[in-house]
C-alpha cells in the first residue's frame, strides 16, 4: 500500500476511536436519559425521550444508529438550546478561530526566530533570557497569565478592554494569553532542534566552504531543524483548542471553549460531544496534511 | 509522527546502584544555582503544605464577615498581620487557604502522577517487549488520546461521572499515561538490540527475569524525568479544571478555584486571585526547572 493510503486509513481509524469513546462516555452513566432530563421532568418525559433517543434498542443497534447519524451530520440535539448541537457549535466556531488563528501565527512566527537566536547564542545572555521566558511561559497556567494581564493592562493601566468581543482591542489580551504557552514550547523545541543540527558534519562542511554564517544558519541548518518543529506545530493545535476553553472563560469570549464550559452547568452532553468530535476531526485532518507534506518533501521518510 | 527513541547511556553501570544514589551523584556533579534554589523552594513548599495545621492556627473555611476583603498588611494600613495575605470575600484567611489548597494540589498531583506512571510504563513495556498486535493496539490508543483536546475530554468525563476527588484524580492520571508509554516503548525497543539484552535472552532468561533485571533498571531515568515533567502538567491541569469549576469543589480550597473566586474582585481586591496564582507559579516554575535539568543531565528525549 502506498504511504498516503496507510496514513489516511490511520486517520480514519483514529477518528473512529474518538467517536466510539464519545459513544461509550455517553452511555457510561447507565442512564443517559436521566442525565439529559432536567430535574423537574415527569415519567412521561422520561419515556418519550428514551424512545426518541432509540435507547430501547440493543447497545449494538444504538451504536450503529449513532454512527450513521454522525455520518449524516446529525450530532444530536442540544438540550439547552433545543436545536441541532452541530448548529449551536458551528455558530461559535468563528469566535474561536478569531483567537486561535492569530495565536497560532504569532506563536509560530515568533518562536522560530527566537529559538534560532537562542541556539546561536548558546549559554549567552540572550539564550538565558529567552529560555527563562520559555520556562515561565510553560510553567504558568494560562488562566493566571490572563488574569494578570487583565489586572495590569485592563484594571491598572486602563489600556485595553478586559472581556467580551466587541472591538479589535478586545482581541489583544486573549490572543496574547493564548499565544504564550505554544510560543514558549516552540521556542524550546526550535532551540534544541537547531543545536542538534548545528553539530552535524554538513554544517562544518558548509562553514569550511567559506559560506557566510547567516547562510549556514538559515539555509543549511534551519531547513533541517524545522522538520521536528513542524510535526509538533501540528500537535499544538489540540493544545490551542484546550487552551481556548480556559482563555475564553477568563475573557468571556463567546467561542466553543466557553460553550463547552457553559454546557457543564446545563448538562448538555450532545454539545460537549460535538465539540470534542469537531476538534478531533480538525486536529486529525491538520496532522494528516502535515504528514502528507512530509512524505512529499523529505526523501528520508519517503524511502522508509 | 516521528519514532521516539531514547538514547540509553551507561545502561549497565546504572543497573548496579540504587537510583537515588545515582541521582545524588548526578546532582553533586552537575547541579546549577537555579536547580539548587528550586530544590529549596520545593522543600519549603512541601513543608508548609504538609504541616499546614501547624503553620497556621486558622481554619481555612472559617467565615468571618466582619473581616472580609482585607488587603495584605504589607500593602495597606487596613490589613492586619493576623491575615498575612489578606482575606477573601467571606473573610477567610487567604494564607491558610493557600496552604490547605496546596495540600489538595500536591495530593492530586502525586497520586495521579503515580497512577499515570504505573499504567503508562506497564503499557509501554508490553508494547515494546511483546510487539505484534498488542503494540499496534496500545499505540492506537495513544494516538486516539493525543488527538483529543484533553481539557474538553475532561469536561465531558466530569459531566458524565460527576465532580468528585476520585474522578478528578482519575482524569489527571488519564492525561499523562501516553507520554510514558511512548517514551518507555522507545527505550525498550532500543534496549532490545543491545548485547546484554540479547545475551540474557540467548541464555534462556525468563521474560519475567529479563523485564525485572534488564529492562526496569534502565527505564528508571527516563521515567523519573517524565514523572517530574508530568507532575507539573497534572498540577496545571488540576488548577485549570478547578478554575473551570469542574475540579476541586468549594468550599474545599484549591489554588485553581481560589483564582476563580477571585476573578469577581479584580477591580477591588486583586490579591484574591493574585496570591494563589503566584503560589502556583512559584511551584510550577520550581518543578519545571528541576524537570528540565534532569532531562538535560540524563539525556532523555521526551518529545
Amino acid at each position: 500500500m502506498n504511504q498516503f493510503t496507510v496514513r489516511l486509513l490511520r486517520t480514519f481509524l483514529t477518528l473512529w476511536g474518538v467517536v466510539t469513546l464519545t459513544f461509550v462516555l455517553g452511555r457510561l452513566t447507565g442512564d443517559p436519559v436521566a442525565l439529559m432530563l432536567p430535574q423537574t421532568a415527569t415519567m412521561e418525559d422520561y419515556a418519550r425521550l428514551k424512545d426518541a433517543l432509540g435507547l430501547n434498542e440493543s447497545v449494538s443497534t444504538q451504536y450503529i444508529i449513532y454512527l450513521s447519524n454522525l455520518v449524516r451530520g446529525d450530532f444530536g440535539t442540544s438540550l439547552a438550546y433545543s436545536r441541532p448541537a452541530l448548529d449551536v457549535v458551528a455558530e461559535r466556531i468563528p469566535a474561536t478561530l478569531e483567537l486561535g488563528i492569530p495565536s497560532f501565527i504569532l506563536s509560530v512566527f515568533l518562536s522560530i526566530p527566537l529559538g534560532v537566536w537562542a541556539a546561536c547564542r548558546r549559554n549567552g545572555f540572550t539564550d538565558r533570557a529567552i529560555m527563562t521566558f520559555s520556562l515561565a511561559g510553560q510553567a504558568m497556567p494560562s488562566f493566571f497569565i490572563g488574569i494578570a494581564l487583565i489586572l495590569i493592562f485592563g484594571v491598572s493601566l486602563r489600556l485595553t478592554p478586559t472581556f467580551g468581543r466587541d472591538t479589535f482591542a478586545h482581541l489583544i489580551l486573549p490572543t496574547i494569553t493564548l499565544t504564550i504557552y505554544p510560543l514558549a514550547f516552540l521556542i524550546r523545541l526550535t532551540r534544541s532542534s537547531m543545536l542538534e543540527v548545528l553539530n552535524e558534519t554538513y554544517i562544518n562542511a558548509a562553514r569550511a566552504k567559506g559560506l557566510r554564517e547567516w547562510r549556514v544558519i538559515f539555509v543549511h541548518a534551519l531547513r533541517n531543524a524545522l522538520i521536528p518543529v513542524v510535526t509538533i506545530i501540528g500537535l499544538q493545535i489540540a493544545g490551542l483548542i484546550s487552551g481556548a476553553a480556559i482563555v475564553e472563560t477568563v475573557f468571556a469570549w463567546p467561542g466553543i471553549g466557553l460553550l463547552a464550559v457553559q454546557s457543564i452547568g446545563a448538562r448538555d452532553y450532545p454539545v460537549i460531544q460535538t465539540i470534542v468530535l469537531i476538534s478531533a476531526i480538525a486536529f486529525s485532518l491538520t496532522n494528516l496534511l502535515i504528514d502528507s507534506t512530509y512524505i512529499l518533501i523529505d526523501p528520508r521518510i519517503r524511502a522508509s | 509522527m516521528s519514532e521516539l527513541t531514547t538514547p540509553v547511556r551507561n545502561a549497565q553501570a546504572s543497573a548496579g546502584s540504587p537510583w537515588w544514589r545515582l541521582l545524588v551523584k548526578t546532582w553533586k556533579r552537575k547541579s546549577t544555582p537555579a536547580v539548587n534554589i528550586s530544590f529549596i523552594v520545593l522543600a519549603v513548599i512541601v513543608g508548609l503544605v504538609v504541616f499546614a495545621n501547624l503553620v497556621s492556627p486558622l481554619d481555612p473555611n472559617a467565615i468571618n464577615l466582619r473581616h472580609r476583603l482585607q488587603p495584605p498588611p504589607w500593602l495597606s494600613e487596613a490589613g492586619s498581620w493576623e491575615y498575612p495575605l489578606g482575606t477573601d470575600a467571606t473573610g477567610r484567611d487567604i494564607f491558610t487557604r493557600i496552604l490547605y489548597g496546596g495540600r489538595i494540589s500536591l495530593l492530586i498531583g502525586f497520586v495521579s502522577t503515580m497512577i499515570g506512571m504505573v499504567v503508562g510504563t506497564f503499557l509501554g513495556v508490553i508494547s515494546g517487549y511483546v510487539r505484534g498486535w498488542a503494540d499496534q493496539f496500545i499505540m492506537y490508543l495513544v494516538d486516539v488520546q493525543l488527538s483529543l483536546p484533553f481539557i474538553l475530554l475532561a469536561v465531558a468525563v466530569a459531566l458524565v461521572l460527576g465532580r468528585s476527588l476520585a474522578v478528578l484524580i482519575g482524569i489527571a492520571a488519564l492525561s499523562t499515561w501516553p507520554y510514558y508509554t511512548r517514551v518507555v516503548r522507545g527505550t525498550v525497543l532500543s534496549l532490545r538490540g543491545r548485547e546484554f539484552f540479547l545475551a540474557a535472552w540467548a541464555l534462556g532468561g525468563s521474560h519475567w527475569h529479563i523485564m525485572t533485571t534488564h529492562l526496569l533498571p534502565n527505564l528508571l531515568s527516563p521515567v523519573f524525568v517524565l514523572v517530574t515533567l508530568n507532575l507539573n502538567r497534572i498540577i496545571l491541569l488540576e488548577s485549570g479544571l478547578s478554575f473551570l469549576g469542574i475540579g476541586v469543589q468549594p468550599p474545599t480550597p484549591s489554588w485553581g478555584n481560589m483564582i476563580n473566586e477571585g476573578r469577581d474582585y479584580l477591580n477591588s481586591a486583586w490579591w484574591l486571585a493574585a496570591m494563589p496564582g503566584i503560589a502556583l507559579a512559584i511551584l510550577t516554575v520550581a518543578i519545571g526547572t528541576v524537570g528540565d535539568w534532569l532531562r538535560d543531565v540524563t539525556d532523555v528525549v521526551t518529545q
